[in-house]
């Protein structure tokens, strides 16, 4: 009995001392709950509607607890749509320190991600990835709604990344 | 009144729930949707034409695979309309998010010279 004991504490010990990657954190900070700040850094709006959308009868995000809300102060994690450009690099470096640890970024759109048909402007970045630590990104052009959900459930650990076994 | 009452009582209730099912089930999608790209590794002779007609420059292509970076790719469906082979096709997979960059980017090798 008592090496079963010692076996457990030496496992919680173990698992007290393990480098946590950021989903496990979240999950126990926060359990299965996430609430979004949306960060539009340049975009042409289509993700964002696609965002909004999520709101709506049909996808209705806050049937898996997840929401969004009106300030960085409040959110978890910081969904960012668009190139980056240059005016709003600040503007989303001081969004991203407001959020209270810990703190996910996803990239949304291949904006975003790459800076899509944007790349190589000299007015934006060529994605966030530069100016934000990202998490999880989102392809797509814009991604579907579904593909959203897919991301965000991704960034908390309550879906497998691509390439999944689901098609 | 009674087009009302069927409209807007009856039909719902027949109908059930609008909210998708999705994290749960895979996604039912429009048919026109368009998700990841790929390639039918036997048909695609490597012309390059897909590299061409991509407009964000999210195709590589050498002679052992076709490569995509999908943290690019806007899902056009150029590259399938100016394939002369026919080999590129968009399917209805849009679940894509990866935790890594360099996970985004999509690998087929090339097994065929094409026809």
């Amino acid at each position: 009995v008592s090496t079963t004991k010692e076996s457990a504490v030496v496992a919680s010990a173990e698992a007290l001392l393990a480098p946590r990657t950021l989903p496990d954190a979240i999950r126990r900070t926060l359990g299965r709950s996430l609430h979004i700040r949306h960060l539009d850094a340049g975009s042409c709006n289509a993700c964002d509607w696609e965002i909004a959308a999520l709101l709506n009868p049909i996808h209705d995000l806050q049937r898996l607890g997840i929401d969004v809300v009106a300030s960085p102060r409040h959110a978890d994690l910081l969904l960012v749509t668009g190139t980056m450009t240059r005016n709003l690099e600040l503007a989303a470096l001081r969004s991203f320190e407001a959020m209270p640890e810990p703190r996910l970024v996803v990239a949304t759109g291949a904006c975003a991600i790459s800076g899509g048909v944007f790349a190589g402007s000299y007015a934006s970045r060529d994605g966030i990835g530069s100016v934000l630590p990202v998490d999880v990104w989102i392809p797509g052009c814009p991604p579907r709604p579904e593909a959203l959900i897919h991301g965000l459930l991704v960034a908390v650990g309550r879906m497998e990344a691509f390439p999944h076994e689901r098609s | 009144m009674w087009r009302d009452l069927r409209d807007r009582l009856l039909r719902p209730l027949i109908r059930g729930p609008l909210t998708a099912r999705h994290p749960a089930v895979a996604p039912s999608l429009p048919a026109a949707a368009r998700g990841l790209p790929v390639v039918d590794s036997a048909r695609c002779d490597a012309s390059g034409a897909c590299v061409m007609a991509c407009p964000t420059r999210a195709i590589t292509v050498t002679e052992q695979a076709w490569r995509l970076d999908l943290g690019r790719c806007v899902f056009c469906a150029a590259c399938a309309d100016a394939c002369p082979q026919g080999a590129i096709a968009l399917t209805g997979r849009v679940e894509l998010a990866v935790r890594e960059r360099t996970a985004a980017v999509v690998s087929t090798p090339i097994t065929g010279g094409g026809s």
